[in-house]
């Protein structure tokens, strides 16, 4: 039993090292893919560029053009003559952002009747346009209050917790490393069955005597030893190159991840019994990729959600682990709320696991 | 006029020699066949002549064009059936027709054709639903379209039961015109007196050219003859059985088939399948395409599971004991399917482990292994850079690795090179005699020959049992394929489905 178990796990490791496909999927591949996203993946709006159609062309108009062009969110301020630009340049996107000066802007000013000016962002991408609205709206709050010159009566300070600098990278940081090393362990059990199953190595497996679990365990554990090893690579490239803040348990960390990917590594597998060829098994890896992501809570907040979906989220390992890494490592998060949080992860991992092995046992004969 | 013509051409892969300097004339409006094993260089020679594969030196003249510039000219001559035929297996009969019509923006009057070979009344059904022997028959007419002044025809008959064969040939003989010239591949020896003219090839070279009664009178004195062309074949005493170490047992027959029954839904693959084989004795599983001797070989192993009834390897039920069973068990796949990217070493190593043995014995007994089996020398490359001999001598090393009392082999043997062969099965009868129980699979005949014992499959069931002389006599037969062909056809004419 051990010999035969510790053969195929050996055999394992060498077949993903010998073959140049998995041999990337487990070095270069997320590495580089956490140091690209990591900058690239933001939510963040900066530079802006933004146009202005000003009819007014008074020293009250030029002050508020001023203090857009002095704010640190806008990398660009241009001036358009004829709405006719201000519309085009919008269309094709030159321009996030317009503000349209009316002709009685500076006399409305003077008069104290109340100015208004027309706002114009770019609807067709939703989240940075209302972003964009706001920063402007604030500047203009700003602007008036500078004319009215009172004092305000209430005045707030804003602190932020656990990312003072609302740093976003901290917060990518974190989704990337569990989504890599899911897509890792993912791959890595359901491309080796399938390989197999195409070279017809497989029946070989299947005709000696070892076990359909034993064959199981082979197949996972080197899947979920690598993924496990490159989180941590994955966490220390993080901390060294981008200050991430490890406030939390490493410990705790690392067992909820090694829960995680066993339960990842249960959703491979049952890929894998299902598949024929490897072309079946990313296809299926992508099927069950894809929700995984978009109901994990790292693209849109679960409360948000429609409540059928929220439910959907209870099955999703990602959905847990994310609260569970963030918390950990961004606040130190109690035992508790890990808890609470662990063992949800840890009966999805003994779902995972019995469905791919019954369905692993049921395919077979 | 010939229709090719070869000058001197080589063709060199990475390491290997395919082509080695082959000079070939293919006269018009016969039928050519080109025999040799896997890597001979048939299929590299095939694509030469019709402009798939540039030659690295030598000429080449296929129709009076040059095939490595005119290749548009030509290939609207030609009828090409490769190895793998690209049938669309979601695609019906007739849409994977008219696919390769438009193709070929030939008219879609198919009537002829679907009569000819019989495919009318499947012309709804779905390529993929279709058997081994009527794949090839449908990729045949697809080749057919437009009356090609020319058919290649790659290894048409590949793992396809005599029945079928007879089938094919005798369709490609009735449609072609008089001047058609045909070009039929194939690695079955026995196929080569059905030719007007017959090549042989060899790593890459010719090593007889003729019409095949020129070389010999009948299929097994052509094998004679081949052989000693290849360098002759000497029988040696098998040191894969010399060192083959016996544990004596009890029991009587180690491999025993229960009342096997697979049903796939209503369809029953194998019905009632019972036998029994005694120790030492070499028994094959003989049928055409889809009579289910592939499922019965499957279910003895574990790699399906049946319906109803067991199988029992050394008197342990597989069903209820799979673990212990299968140990007793020596496995070798129709392909090579060893892990390609390991080493000779690795891949001994591995088997070695699953099978159980001590990971302290593993070294000791991977290199005497790798010693009797003549491996040593290849002992560090990886076994996909193989020849295709070696690796088929690897895969029966990794199966007896554990000496196991059993010895399963699933149409072993195909591809592979006739000397080879006769080597293969010599360690086969030698491990015979020091009492290795053996079940086979094939579709050579020749091979049928050497076993002691012979189930013929027929619809999912035996239709009889005896030693291959019983066989023979019981259909009034010379040769195995023909008592093959005569008992299937005595069951069809019994069912009265004729």
């Amino acid at each position: 039993m051990t010999t035969r178990l510790l053969t195929l796990i050996i055999k394992e490791f060498k077949a993903i090292w010998k073959d140049p496909r998995s041999r990337m999927i487990v070095t270069i591949m997320p590495i580089i893919q956490l140091i690209v996203f990591a900058n690239a993946v933001t939510m963040e709006v900066k530079n802006i560029d933004m146009l202005v159609l000003d009819n007014s062309r008074s020293y009250y108009s030029r002050e508020l053009i001023s203090h857009f062009a002095n704010s640190p969110w806008f990398n660009s301020v241009a001036v358009v003559d004829t709405p006719e630009q201000l519309k085009q340049s919008i269309d094709i996107q030159k321009a996030s952002l317009a503000l349209e000066i009316p002709p009685d802007f500076a006399v409305s000013i003077k008069n104290k009747t109340g100015a208004s000016v027309q706002l114009i962002t770019d609807g067709r991408q939703t989240n940075s346009a209302s972003i964009i609205g706001s920063y402007a709206t604030q500047i203009i709050q700003s602007y008036a209050k500078e004319l009215s010159g009172s004092e305000p009566r209430l005045e707030i300070v804003t602190r932020n917790w656990f990312n003072v600098n609302l740093d976003y990278k901290y917060y990518s940081l974190v989704s990337l490393m569990a989504m890599l090393s899911m897509v890792i362990v993912l791959l890595l059990t359901s491309l080796s069955i399938a390989r197999e199953k195409e070279v017809g190595t497989f029946d070989q497996l299947i005709v000696s005597p070892l076990s359909s679990t034993e064959i199981l365990i082979g197949k996972a554990v080197p899947a979920q030893l690598l993924a496990w090893l490159l989180t941590m690579v994955m966490l220390a490239i993080s901390v060294h190159f981008f200050d991430f803040p490890l406030v939390g348990s490493l410990a705790v960390f690392l067992a909820a991840d090694f829960v995680a990917l066993l339960a990842l590594v249960g959703v491979g597998l049952f890929i894998s019994s299902l598949c024929r060829t490897q072309q079946q098994a990313i296809l299926g890896v992508f099927t069950f990729q894809m929700p995984a992501v978009l109901l994990s809570g790292f693209i849109s907040p679960i409360d948000n959600m429609p409540v059928i979906l929220q439910y959907l989220t209870y099955l999703n390992p990602l959905r847990f682990f994310l609260v569970i890494a963030k918390g950990v490592l961004l606040k130190n998060m109690d035992m508790y709320h890990v808890l609470i949080n662990l063992i949800p992860l840890a009966l999805i991992a003994v779902l995972t696991l019995s469905i791919a092995g019954w369905t692993f046992k049921s395919k077979l004969e | 006029m010939d229709t090719v013509v070869i000058n001197n051409i080589t063709k060199k892969f990475e390491h290997t020699t395919a082509i080695d300097d082959l000079t070939l004339t293919i006269p018009t409006g016969q039928m050519t066949g080109i025999v040799g094993a896997d890597a001979a260089g048939k299929t590299t020679l095939l694509r030469i002549i019709i402009g798939l594969l540039c030659a690295d030196s030598g000429t080449v003249t296929t129709l009076g064009y040059d095939p490595a510039r005119q290749k548009k000219e030509l290939i609207a001559q030609i009828g090409y059936m490769p190895q793998k035929f690209g049938l669309y297996e979601d695609l019906s009969v007739r849409e994977n027709l008219e696919f390769y019509a438009d193709l070929k923006s030939v008219d879609k009057n198919f009537d002829e054709l679907l009569d000819f070979t019989g495919l009318r009344p499947f012309q709804k059904r779905l390529a993929g639903n279709l058997s081994g022997g009527m794949k090839q028959k449908v990729g045949l007419a697809c080749a057919l379209l437009g009356d090609p002044k020319f058919l290649v025809l790659d290894e048409p008959s590949v793992g396809v039961d005599p029945i079928s064969r007879r089938d094919l040939m005798r369709l490609v003989r009735a449609t072609i015109k008089e001047d058609t010239t045909v070009i039929w591949s194939t690695a079955y020896l026995d196929e080569a007196n059905s030719f007007d003219n017959t090549v042989v090839i060899d790593k890459g070279k010719v090593i007889f050219h003729g019409p095949p009664e020129t070389l010999a009178a009948t299929s097994a004195d052509f094998e004679r003859e081949v052989i000693r062309l290849m360098g002759g074949y000497e029988e040696k005493e098998s040191q894969i059985a010399a060192h083959y170490i016996y544990r004596e047992s009890t029991v009587e027959y180690p491999v025993e088939a229960l009342n096997l029954l697979k049903m796939y839904g209503n369809f029953a693959a194998v019905k009632n399948n019972t036998f029994h084989i005694r120790k030492g004795e070499i028994f094959g599983l003989l049928g055409p395409n889809g009579a289910g001797k592939s499922t019965s070989f499957k279910m003895m192993c574990g790699l399906a599971r049946p319906t109803d009834g067991t199988a029992k390897i050394m008197g342990v039920d597989i069903r209820k004991n799979p673990t212990l069973a299968r140990s007793y068990l020596g496995y070798m796949a129709q392909k090579f399917s060893l892990y390609g990217n390991m080493s000779v070493r690795e891949n001994l190593e591995f088997f070695a482990g699953i099978y159980g043995i001590p990971l302290a014995k593993i070294k000791e007994r991977v290199g005497s292994i790798a010693s009797y089996f003549g491996l040593t020398v290849y002992f560090d490359q990886l076994s996909e850079k193989l020849p295709l001999g070696i690796k088929q001598r690897l895969s029966l090393a990794c199966a007896l690795i554990h000496n196991p009392p059993i010895l399963f082999l699933d149409e072993a043997t195909s591809g592979v090179d006739v000397v080879t062969r006769k080597e293969f099965w010599c360690h086969l009868r030698a491990l015979a005699k020091k009492g290795v129980t053996i079940l086979i699979t094939t579709h050579f005949m020749d091979e049928a020959e050497y076993c002691d014992n012979i189930s013929l499959f027929y619809q999912g069931e035996t239709i009889a049992v005896g030693t291959p002389a019983a066989l023979k006599a019981q259909a009034a037969a010379a040769t195995m394929e023909e008592a093959f062909i005569t008992l299937i056809n005595r069951k069809d004419a019994e069912s009265g489905r004729l």
